[in-house]
């Protein structure tokens, strides 16, 4: 009997703790292509107030959104186009959010085919297994603008959930072609092709950052915000393949 | 008569089926009825109910060919080796199934150990089509086969296997005539239940055969993208998923374990 008390306590302070947002800690929602700059910037964070824990919640920005209208709580929150903050905006779970970051669209190919494709052209003619994020996705809504202005049918390509899902599946030659940042392609270890001259380096996106309306830690929120507009941010950003607003 | 339970446990257990059920009921609350036969005949909704079908029922029947000769074979051995057999056909049960979609990935996948030389010698690449989904779908679903199914072998009396040896029988001709139609009940189960599986698969599916409208976009996966995308799709999509898996439930009554 003890022992199953000792068990209950343990677990429910486990339990509490992993729940609610303690008062040290700072929960930040992230749109998944930010994923390398926020990891970065969050340890910047820790070092420059060690006394606050940042909590990255990493997902594409249709499920951060969906997360947030159905209740999840973020004191700042990151997404990867306007039109999702304003769904937010909408429903008063952010009242202002200024721009960070710019990214452009990118056609990579996977390792194995890099040689072997140049251009659209040979995208058009080949029967070969595309990548895209779905279209609710930022980076799904550019690249389905993008494939039927230069006459791509996408209606065989698979659609991940965001756009490090894409990227991941054209690392692994598990597809032949991808559609994903050029930020993506900045981070990418793999030896990726890089469609240069396709024209989607002119579909872009911006990325709006918020504190959001009903958050306790206004003030550390606003501290880890400034964070991407000072020197420290804007290196990291363009480090990684971002424009800067 | 049936002996009385304390009161505790039959207080634990009311509040045990409450917090089962509020989800589901939760869910339930949500549905938009009136939009309902609008949302259930869109093209997407269609296309992935009519590929969740025939993609589930084909799975459930590989299943039954690799998991019933499993199922006889565990039911003879004891110990160890047992153990490890099924626990090893029981696996993809309880392991997350992204891992499993991994693993067919790393099997069947284009630089898989066996897809690479599918794709070589036929041609034959399975990720990202139909039947890629009938592989992730029946990868899940055989163990509820094995374990039913074994259950039921090992709650069968060998007197009736002894006797028709005894009368002449071959075992192949025991097993047909004799055995099978004596565990039908566990057959069936297992079949429904593998079904039920399969129909719902999610995370092994987009893994391995990725998530195409029409072509490997099944009912759970069209769920997953509207539920960003139009949330009444998405929940009409989850209504019928939930009325599918219930009256499979509850059709099957007490045949999941063999009558002792």
């Amino acid at each position: 009997m003890r022992v199953l008390l000792v068990t209950a306590t343990v677990l429910t302070s486990v339990f509490l703790n992993g729940c609610g947002s303690g008062s040290h800690s700072l929960r930040v929602f992230v749109a998944s292509s930010l994923t390398e700059v926020a990891q970065h910037l969050a340890e910047e964070y820790e070092t420059r107030y060690p006394n606050t824990d940042v909590e990255l919640n990493i997902a594409g920005s249709g499920v951060l959104v969906m997360q947030m209208q159905e209740g999840a709580e973020a004191d700042v929150v990151i997404l990867a186009s306007n039109s999702h903050m304003d769904q937010l905006r909408e429903i008063g779970l952010v009242l202002e959010s200024k721009p960070i970051a710019q990214n452009s669209l990118a056609v990579i190919v996977s390792p194995q085919l890099a040689e072997g494709i140049n251009s659209i052209d040979d995208l058009r003619q080949r029967d070969l297994q595309i990548a895209v994020c779905v279209k609710s996705s930022p980076c799904g809504a550019l690249a389905f603008a993008y494939a039927s202005s230069v006459g791509l049918n996408l209606s065989s390509a698979t659609r991940e959930s965001n756009v490090k899902a894409v990227l991941a599946k054209v690392e692994r030659d598990e597809v032949d072609v991808g559609i994903v940042y050029m930020s993506d392609v900045r981070s990418s270890r793999a030896q990726l092709g890089h469609l240069e001259t396709t024209g989607a380096d002119q579909y872009s996106t911006s990325y709006p950052l918020a504190v959001t309306a009903d958050t306790k830690k206004t003030q550390k929120a606003q501290d880890f915000a400034a964070l991407f507009t000072d020197e420290a941010g804007q290196s990291i950003l363009t480090r990684f393949g971002f424009q800067l607003p | 008569m049936t002996p009385q339970l304390p009161r505790l446990l039959r207080l634990a257990a009311f509040v045990a089926v409450a917090v089962v059920a509020a989800p589901l009921l939760s869910l339930l609350w949500r549905i938009p009825w009136s939009k309902l036969p609008r949302l259930l005949s869109t093209e997407v909704v269609a296309d992935a109910l009519f590929l969740s079908l025939w993609t589930s029922l084909a799975a459930a029947l590989v299943a039954l060919l690799i998991g019933i000769p499993i199922a006889f074979q565990l039911s003879r051995m004891s110990g160890l080796p047992a153990s490890t057999l099924r626990a090893v056909a029981t696996l993809p049960m309880v392991l997350p199934p992204v891992v499993g979609g991994a693993a067919l990935l790393f099997a069947f996948g284009r630089k898989g150990l066996i897809g690479e030389t599918l794709d070589n010698a036929a041609g034959l690449v399975l990720p990202y089509t139909p039947a890629g989904v009938v592989i992730a779908n029946a990868f899940v679903a055989t163990p509820f086969v094995v374990l039913t199914i074994e259950s039921g072998l090992r709650a069968l009396d060998p007197r009736y296997e002894l006797a028709a040896a005894a009368l002449g029988a071959s075992p192949l001709k025991t097993t047909l005539r004799v055995v099978l139609p004596m565990i039908r009940s566990s057959l069936v189960a297992g079949a429904f239940l593998a079904w039920a599986r399969a129909l719902g698969e999610f995370g092994a599916t987009i893994t391995f055969a990725g998530n195409i409208p029409g072509r490997t976009q099944t009912l759970p996966l069209a769920v997953f993208a509207a539920m960003e995308a139009d949330r009444d799709a998405a929940l009409a999509m989850s209504l019928v998923l939930v009325f599918v898996s219930l009256v499979v439930l509850v059709s099957l009554r007490d045949k999941w374990w063999p009558a002792r």
